[in-house]
């Protein structure tokens, strides 16, 4: 797996998950009752929604995190 | 060992075995001192009596062994044992334990199992026992010698080659031999390997005596695989590397030890994993053709089956661990250098086939097409360094395991040749859109192959000199083929979110690489380099071939859902990428995105939940679709509309320099804040210098100040002015003059208050209107908010009259008013307030300071200067044009600029290419006569007077630039019939059949002469200057155009004051290559007054940039000048005129 040279910050990457995971919440359930799908593909499963996250520039997901304080403040 | 021999023994072995279970196990007696010892062990042909002993040898040893009862006195009985058994003389023939070696002996040759296993279990004993005592390792070292002798090597081999179902003698003599190999640090290992005739019997063999995945090993009773391997580990351990190297080369070994591996115990598959990696494949000094041999696509599938490996007697987090650590060893053999496995390899440029064929393939290509045809031929396969790893790639499925995936992307990175090769050979396995977790799987791995940067100089410093990789190949390692245009089509399909959600991200990350790819092709020397420019081309051609069209990704964009922020906010980038990336493809798509941007602005203006407005993916998608709005020619940015219902029209852009300095706002917006100064300066409200930042200084300052109700009123109020601004520019910038006029100050006071801007103006005009309608609280506030902005322009520059008048009117229709405003630069602007933050007051300081530095030295640096103005003397001669022409049909000769070269060779320092050009140029004119190319006539005629004119030249030196570049230039003429100037050039070639060499040929005409249409005047003065351009390249030339004064007449040419930039930028370019001829400067600045003529111009042109340029291009000519001749002949003027400039400048 390529290492980045700045992986994204973690709080930013579970963020990023979560929105991910709620986005796609109805295609995600299809994936959990294909033949595939076994209890072992957890992890690749998240791993797969969760390296996009990487896609972000630290100055971006600063700007996310912040905005997602703001929302709780 | 003959089969006969072996079922013989068998046999009666058995038959004893029956009888010693059914009657008579020894068990032997406790040992009190070293003399019985001695007599139990005496040898004895009896062999029940000599297991008798043995046993109770063993059950002292255990005893010590395992530290139960009195060890300090079984050791002391051992010591006193080994004392009186000790060999009277020492050397290689002393024989250590005499008595047991020779009861051994015996029973190998009798076949008596049981006496042949005890002996090698006390053997084994005695010898862990001593090497824990520093004392007793001497023994144990002769013991070690002892085994190397022929006798004991015998029984060694016998017991080894006992039949696979006697592991209870098999087993002790590997564990044995391991004592032996690590006895003092491995100090018989060498010589034990040596004997490996007798040590290695049947080892292939009892590697594969092991337990099987059914019936799996006892924990505490090792098998016969077991102890081999340990025993072939520990021969590793000890060796040094030339022995390491001679034991892997034993054949088959390692295929034995890996044979069996998936149903090993846990502890012994690391035991071997740890062992090859440490004592193997980190050894440097093994070479790499052993490690090769050893760890081929067999041993490596072996190692790759232990990711599922199981065993359901071990606890889980051992069976896991055995799969981690197989991961890790795969990922460093199969990415390590050191390793063996991993070949060096040249990236992005393929493995050539034949080194000898590459290196004429090298020479083709210095030519300029050649690599060109050969760049599709690796659609047949993809040749790799790494042939191994290709073929152990294949065998992966990264789409169904993680650690698969892990392991293919970590050997891409390492080998990045295997990217292109590994997608061409597995085409087989397609990215049809399933919600499968194999889809997803594929999916991933994909991605984080696209995540891997391209590599340095595409892999290969050597080759990236020569030329750019092959297009398939780079496409491929920046849009594996799986992703072609029909599968990326349907994964976008709105059916599902996550399909085209992946399919987003994967061409985002596409996108992004190829801009890396063209970023290496247009670096540095590539620049200016054809075939890398082609490559580009080609690149980018291919790249939209594969990608789906931008009305998909419009499609897909809009059938996402407005809660899904984050696939938004990616699709919007996507399409930006399109913009930016590819707008040939984006503009195609006649994307109208100001529907979408209102409809974000409503959801972040909106009152909705909390949620909404504070989402960071909606902010973001904000931002990309303002960017692509700045891309699209149609967007409105002024046009009234109504954002919020209830809330009365405003611009888009108004609506978002309010979103900008809103109050709740955490994030940052610079993508946004950048986009709107953009379109405000574009449409001249705000002037270039400040661009938006006083403005929303005083925003951000008037919104602490008043309440939400008045800040409406200034939101109108400011909206009505910038779109007065916006869409009546002219009006306003009328006002702005009559304000300059007003205040009389000279022209550089009017060129600095040009960047005075129009907003502020277009505030003054309106505010009377305003005033009339407003009540009192929210006239304070307006006078507040104006105060604040002419404050924040003021400080940026002071001492602007007409900024000052304009605020005078201001004040006065505030004052009428009966409203108080304060004095203009009174109001205090906090260093770091909240909206401008503190980066942006750093920017501020840091233009300001920029600005100043740079006026102070000069305008421009010469470095800029030359950079704006100097265009390089023309290419090295290509002498090879002397003989492609030859070949070429006339059509190509006059398409492809060969005749351009062979003309140019006749500028060429040598007699004899200037002699060979000449007659060439004549041959090819009689070649071209001869042909039925249409303008033939035109074109032998024009090289015919060429070549009559140069004749006499061609002696005595290069021929004048003027004919050269004449016949260039009017060589383009002649190709096209529509030009201007085509029948000035026919006309001109029928005049005379020779030309002077004191002249420009045509100039009088085109300067002089009246336009052959009236319109196309400056089109025949564009051709002029570049061909004038091109015919001042030497002092000879500089000469010519001297005497006739053709210097003048382009200095006169360059005071039209309608001349446009790019002509004027032309003329100057010619005085700047005057500069650079020698003495050109002194004669210009002598003869022609160039430093008054560049003054004067200065101070007549508007534009602050180009003032820049001519000040620069007076200190260029004042250096390269001769000083002293131009200062007396100015008598001081020269350098009094600079000086003044200088302090002008400064002031």
């Amino acid at each position: 797996m390529p290492q980045d040279a700045n992986p994204p910050k973690p709080a930013f990457s579970s963020l990023y998950l979560q929105k991910l995971t709620q986005e796609l919440a109805e295609d995600l359930d299809k994936v959990r009752n294909a033949d595939d799908f076994k209890a072992d593909s957890v992890p690749f499963l998240v791993h797969a929604l969760q390296q996009g996250a990487a896609q972000f520039s630290p100055a971006q997901q600063d700007a996310v995190l912040k905005a997602a304080e703001g929302r709780r403040g | 060992m003959g089969k006969r021999a072996s079922i013989d023994a068998d046999g009666a072995a058995a038959f004893r075995k029956r009888q010693k279970i059914t009657h008579d196990v020894p068990i032997g007696e406790d040992v009190s001192s070293g003399e019985q010892l001695r007599g139990l062990l005496a040898f004895d042909q009896d062999m029940r009596k000599a297991r008798h002993g043995l046993q109770s040898f063993k059950r002292l040893l255990d005893s010590i062994a395992s530290g139960e009862g009195d060890r300090s006195a079984s050791l002391a009985i051992l010591r006193e044992y080994l004392e009186l058994v000790k060999p009277r003389l020492e050397g290689e023939d002393a024989v250590y334990l005499s008595d047991i070696m020779e009861m051994w002996s015996f029973a190998a040759q009798t076949n008596e199992g049981g006496v042949m296993s005890s002996a090698a279990v006390v053997l084994a004993l005695v010898l862990n026992v001593v090497s824990d005592s520093l004392e007793l390792v001497k023994h144990g070292l002769g013991i070690c010698q002892t085994l190397l002798q022929e006798r004991q090597l015998k029984s060694i081999s016998k017991n080894l080659s006992s039949d696979k179902t006697k592991g209870f003698i098999i087993s002790p003599t590997l564990r044995l031999l391991r004592e032996a190999v690590s006895l003092d640090g491995g100090a018989y290992a060498r010589r034990i390997v040596r004997a490996k005739t007798y040590t290695f019997a049947s080892l292939g063999r009892n590697l594969e005596i092991g337990s099987t995945v059914e019936n799996p090993e006892d924990a505490r009773k090792a098998s016969v695989r077991t102890n081999a391997v340990r025993f072939f580990l520990s021969c590793l351990k000890y060796l040094h590397s030339d022995g390491r190297k001679e034991l892997l080369l034993q054949k088959e070994l390692l295929s034995h030890l890996t044979f069996l591996i998936k149903s090993d115990p846990p502890s012994l598959v690391v035991e071997i994993l740890d062992s090859l990696r440490t004592h193997v494949l980190a050894d440097s000094k093994i070479s790499r053709d052993v490690k090769f041999k050893c760890f081929n696509t067999k041993t490596l599938m072996r190692i790759l089956a232990l990711y599922s490996y199981s065993n359901s007697t071990e606890p889980e987090s051992e069976v896991d661990r055995v799969s981690e650590k197989a991961h890790q060893f795969l990922m460093y053999v199969c990415t390590n250098p050191v390793a063996g496995i991993l070949y060096p390899s040249t990236g992005l440029y393929p493995k050539e086939t034949n080194e000898e064929f590459s290196v004429q393939l090298a020479k083709q290509k210095s030519a300029a097409h050649s690599n060109l045809a050969k760049d599709d031929s690796y659609r047949d396969g993809v040749p790799v360094f790494n042939f191994v790893l290709s073929e152990f790639a294949s065998k992966l499925r990264p789409w169904s395991s993680m650690k698969h995936s892990q392991l293919l992307t970590a050997m891409f990175e390492a080998a990045p040749e295997l990217i292109a090769n590994y997608f061409f050979n597995n085409q087989s396995f397609t990215f049809e859109p399933k919600l499968t977790m194999t889809w997803i799987g594929y999916a991933s791995f994909l991605f984080d192959t696209m995540k891997i940067p391209l590599p340095p100089s595409f892999g290969d410093k050597t080759r990236f000199a020569v030329g750019p990789p092959p297009t398939n190949i780079l496409l491929d390692n920046i849009l594996p083929l799986p992703l072609n245009q029909k599968v990326m089509v349907r994964c976008l399909s709105p059916n599902s979110n996550l399909t085209s959600f992946f399919a987003t991200r994967m061409l985002i990350e596409a996108l992004e690489k190829l801009s890396v790819a063209m970023k290496l092709h247009r670096e540095g020397f590539r620049a200016t380099d054809t075939r890398w420019a082609e490559a580009a081309r080609k690149l980018i051609d291919a790249f939209c071939r594969r990608i789906p069209d931008m009305k998909e990704i419009v499609r897909s964009y809009k059938g996402i859902a407005s809660e899904n922020t984050l696939h938004k906010a990616m699709a919007s980038r996507l399409l930006l990428l399109y913009y930016e990336m590819i707008p040939q493809v984006a503009l195609a798509a006649n994307f109208d995105v100001s529907p979408f941007f209102v409809n974000v602005l409503r959801s972040l203006q909106s009152n909705g939940s909390d949620e909404q407005k504070h989402d960071g993916f909606r902010q973001m998608e904000l931002e990309n679709l303002v960017s692509i709005a700045s891309y699209s020619p149609g967007m409105r940015w002024f046009a009234r509309i109504e954002v919020l219902s209830g809330k009365g029209q405003s611009s888009p852009f108004t609506t978002l320099l309010r979103l900008l300095s809103s109050s709740d706002r955490s994030a940052p917006l610079d993508q946004l804040k950048r986009v709107l100064a953009d379109v405000a300066v574009e449409n001249q409200l705000v002037s270039a210098a400040t661009r938006l930042n006083p403005l929303l200084q005083a925003i951000a300052l008037s919104i602490d100040e008043n309440s939400s109700e008045d800040m409406d009123k200034i939101w109108s109020f400011l909206d009505n002015c910038i779109s007065r601004c916006a869409t009546s520019p002219i009006k306003y910038l009328e006002v702005l003059e009559s304000y300059l006029t007003d205040s009389d100050g000279d022209v550089q006071e009017k060129v600095n208050a040009r960047s005075f801007n129009l907003l502020a103006v277009a505030i003054a005009e309106q505010l009377p209107y305003v005033i009339k309608s407003a009540d009192a609280p929210e006239r304070a506030s307006l006078s507040s908010f104006i105060s604040l902005y002419f404050s924040a322009l003021y400080k940026k520059k002071k001492g602007s009259d007409a900024l000052e008048s304009v605020y005078a009117k201001i004040e006065e229709c505030f004052s009428s008013n009966s409203v108080k405003l304060a004095k203009l630069g009174s109001r205090k602007l906090p260093k770091a307030s909240r909206s401008g933050t503190q980066e942006d007051e750093d920017d501020d300081d840091q233009e300001e300071h920029d600005n100043s530095s740079q006026q102070k030295e000069t305008g421009l640096t010469q470095e800029q200067l030359e950079e704006a103005l100097h265009i390089p003397f023309t290419s090295p001669e290509d002498t090879g044009a002397l003989l492609k022409w030859h070949t070429k049909a006339v059509e190509d000769l006059i398409e492809d600029g060969l005749i351009t070269n062979l003309i140019r060779l006749l500028a060429s320092e040598h007699t004899s290419i200037r002699k060979e050009a000449l007659t060439n140029l004549l041959k090819m004119a009689a070649k071209i006569d001869e042909s039925s190319y249409e303008e033939k006539k035109q074109v032998w005629l024009l090289l015919s007077e060429l070549a009559e004119s140069s004749r006499p030249q061609v002696d005595s030196g290069p021929v004048p630039s003027a004919f050269i570049a004449f016949s260039i230039h009017a060589l383009e003429v002649l190709k096209n019939p529509l030009h201007p100037l085509y029948p000035k050039i026919n006309s001109f070639l029928t005049r005379s059949p020779v030309w002077s060499p004191e002249k420009l040929p045509l100039a009088h005409d085109i300067l002089h002469g009246e336009p052959s249409e009236d319109d196309k005047y400056y089109t025949e003065l564009a051709w002029f200057l570049a061909y004038v351009l091109d015919a001042l390249q030497t002092p000879f030339d500089l000469g010519v155009f001297h005497k006739k004064r053709w210097l003048e007449k382009i200095l006169a040419l360059g005071s039209n004051p309608y001349l446009r930039t790019n002509l004027r930028l032309r003329v100057l370019r010619i005085v700047y290559r005057a500069t650079c001829i020698e003495s050109g400067s002194t004669t210009l600045i002598t003869r022609f007054g160039l430093l008054t003529w560049l003054d004067a111009q200065r101070a007549a042109c508007g534009n602050p940039d180009e003032a820049a340029l001519y000040e620069a291009l007076m200190s260029r000519a004042w250096n390269t000048c001769d000083q002293a001749r131009v200062r007396a002949w100015s008598k001081g003027g020269v350098e009094k005129l600079l000086a003044k400039n200088k302090t002008k400048k400064t002031q």
